[in-house]
């Protein structure tokens, strides 16, 4: 059974490839239908992905969620299908040639590490992990897609108006509403993964808050975030500034999850 | 003064005070917490130690300007809450009689409440928490301090799977009330901590020990268990009756030999006076004679118990939970129709 995960996860992140090229020939030659092709080419490897994770869930007799590669994995796969949900929703095909490229590199880190399923070992036996990891994937997603809407933004605002990309593009203001949105998700998200955390912490390790690297990097996020949320929503605070502190966010988002485990090592080892 | 209080309860205090609080953070977690002086001067030199410890990096979380920027923050949300509750009351009332959906209107209000009795049952309980340890090999019984208790361990026991990983750590123990006689059996491993006398016991460590018992023409006459290179009170055997005799349990070492199984040695150094005299080194149990007196060390494995209590985990918990809430409702059900604070004021 992992033979076939692996040649689907293989399969997929080479169809997440080839829908990020095929967005950036969108993007390049300026055809209607190629941005078509690369949705569906995307959508059929997020299938292929899911496949993927459901034979490493039944083989290994629980959620996929609880190492490196599994983490990597489904972080790649909740940011492809939270752009793809923004983009079917929004009509907004050229966020998939921003949030792609993410996508098919989260997917080269883990294809880099280790895909050996082994037993849970005892803090991680808990009802907990399927709440705490599951929502913190929705908040990397969503947060991912908010950085590929601020690149976005970022851009559009060298374009001319009347050229192909800006009719593609919602304007500015579009975006800018579109990115916020993003972010509410993903901070909702990530403050039900810190709960979470912190009720599951209490039972594995006798205390809610430890201040671990892990759990310290966490709160920095949401606390970056939370700036976000306080300027835009308090101050008006939109456009360029915004769209760079989504940027920034994300940035931090991947610290906590790459940086934290490389850098910083502490209870969380195994995330 | 009106000047001073506007600028406490002011977003712009606030969002400073976020960022200080997000760079404090951060900057701390590159710092390891809780080293000593020299082993912060091994590591950043002696003028950079000097530094990190006049600053109070070495435990940045409990430091003075750490607690002070949570005091701050809580401040603010405490004031800019009071001060716009009748703005709240106002729109709300407003837009709930021009039938339109008012109540995520009080979503930021009720976050910020929430966020406020998330901190204040944190530090309360970091205030008041009452945390002992329980350690032991099975048959050891212990007096779990604070709560006067006696914990028996019954039983430990690893359990592994078919691949030899570990699939959970368990501990059985007794527990007995001295003053009433009272007993309770309950049993503790990783996630499923048990509840003791108002303390919740949790599974902690696990790993080598020792038992040594001292006999005399076959009578035991002392029972110790040692914990490798720890404290005096945990790692040494002192005769009771030749005072000038101790054992110090030095530690083990894994044996690797071509085409054979790891074994496992066990050290122990003898002092006389306070002067190493011999080494002994075992696999597995072992004897020492020192005139009539037997010593015999037999290997074991420990179990450490973490007995914490916080009375105000539930208020962080509650705290938390309004949060939520009222993100949710800031969020997702606000009226269709938005204004700002701002711009009434």
């Amino acid at each position: 059974m992992q033979n076939a995960e692996n040649i689907l996860f293989t399969v997929s992140m080479a169809g997440y490839f080839a829908a990020m090229a095929l967005y950036f020939l969108f993007i390049a030659m300026k055809k209607e239908k190629t941005a078509k092709i690369a949705g569906w080419v995307q959508t059929d490897a997020l299938l292929l992905h899911t496949a993927a994770l459901v034979l490493r869930g039944i083989e290994a007799g629980r959620l996929p969620m609880t190492n490196q590669y599994e983490f990597a994995t489904c972080f790649a796969w909740a940011l492809c299908l939270v752009s793809l949900i923004f983009m079917r929703k929004y009509r907004f095909n050229v966020l998939g040639a921003f949030a792609m490229p993410v996508v098919f590199l989260m997917m080269g880190y883990a294809a880099m590490q280790s895909r050996d399923i082994k037993p849970l070992m005892p803090a991680l036996q808990s009802g907990w992990l399927a709440f705490h990891v599951s929502t913190a994937i929705i908040a990397y997603g969503a947060f991912g897609v908010s950085a590929a809407l601020g690149a976005i933004f970022l851009m559009r605002g060298r374009m001319k108006e009347e050229g192909f990309l800006a009719r593609h593009i919602p304007d500015a203001d579009r975006v800018d509403q579109i990115a916020y949105r993003s972010v509410c998700l993903g901070f909702l998200f990530l403050t039900i993964t810190i709960i979470t955390g912190a009720i599951w912490a209490e039972r594995a390790w006798g205390s809610y808050w430890s201040w671990d690297p892990k759990e310290t990097w966490s709160l920095v996020t949401w606390i970056i975030y939370a700036v976000y949320l306080h300027l835009r929503l308090r101050r008006g605070w939109k456009g360029k500034a915004a769209a760079v502190f989504a940027v920034i966010g994300f940035i931090c988002v991947i610290f906590t999850y790459i940086g934290v485990n490389t850098f910083l090592p502490g209870i969380h080892s195994y995330a | 003064m009106k000047k001073i209080w506007k600028f406490l309860s002011s977003m712009k205090f606030a969002v400073a005070l976020l960022i200080l609080l997000a760079a404090a953070c951060a900057l701390s977690s590159l710092v390891e917490q809780g080293l000593t002086r020299e082993a912060y001067a091994a590591r950043y030199g002696e003028s950079m130690a000097n530094v990190l410890l006049a600053l109070q990096v070495n435990d940045a979380y409990h430091s003075i300007w750490f607690i002070a920027l949570s005091g701050f923050l809580c401040l603010n949300l405490i004031l800019c809450s009071v001060i716009r509750f009748p703005f709240f009351l106002r729109r709300y009332r407003r837009e709930k009689t021009a039938g339109c959906r008012a109540i995520g209107l009080w979503g930021a209000w009720v976050c910020h409440l929430g966020i406020l009795l998330l901190i204040a049952g944190f530090a309360l309980g970091q205030m008041t928490l009452r945390e002992t340890t329980v350690w032991g090999i099975p048959g050891d019984t212990r007096r779990m301090e604070e709560t006067g208790l006696d914990i028996t361990i019954d039983d430990f026991r690893t359990e592994t799977r078919e691949d030899a990983s570990v699939a959970q750590y368990v501990t059985d123990i007794t527990v007995t009330d001295p003053a009433t006689g009272k007993t309770e059996k309950a049993s503790v491993s990783v996630n499923w901590p048990a509840e003791v006398g108002g303390f919740h016991l949790y599974q902690n460590n696990t790993g080598p020990a020792a038992r040594a018992v001292v006999t005399r023409n076959g009578s035991e006459t002392q029972r110790k268990t040692l914990l490798p290179q720890q404290s005096m009170a945990e790692s040494v055997l002192g005769l009771e009756d030749r005072p000038e005799y101790a054992f110090y349990f030095a530690g083990i070492r894994t044996m690797r030999e071509e085409g054979q199984e790891d074994r496992t040695l066990y050290l122990y150094d003898l002092y006389k006076n306070g002067i190493l005299e011999q080494s002994y080194y075992f696999f597995g149990e072992g004897s020492v004679e020192i005139g009539e007196d037997r010593i015999t060390f037999t290997p074991e494995t420990f179990t450490l118990l973490v007995a914490r209590e916080d009375r105000f985990a539930p208020l962080a918990f509650i705290g938390g939970v309004i949060t939520l809430a009222g993100l949710a409702m800031a969020f997702y059900l606000q009226p269709k129709k938005k204004e700002t604070y701002h711009a009434e004021r």
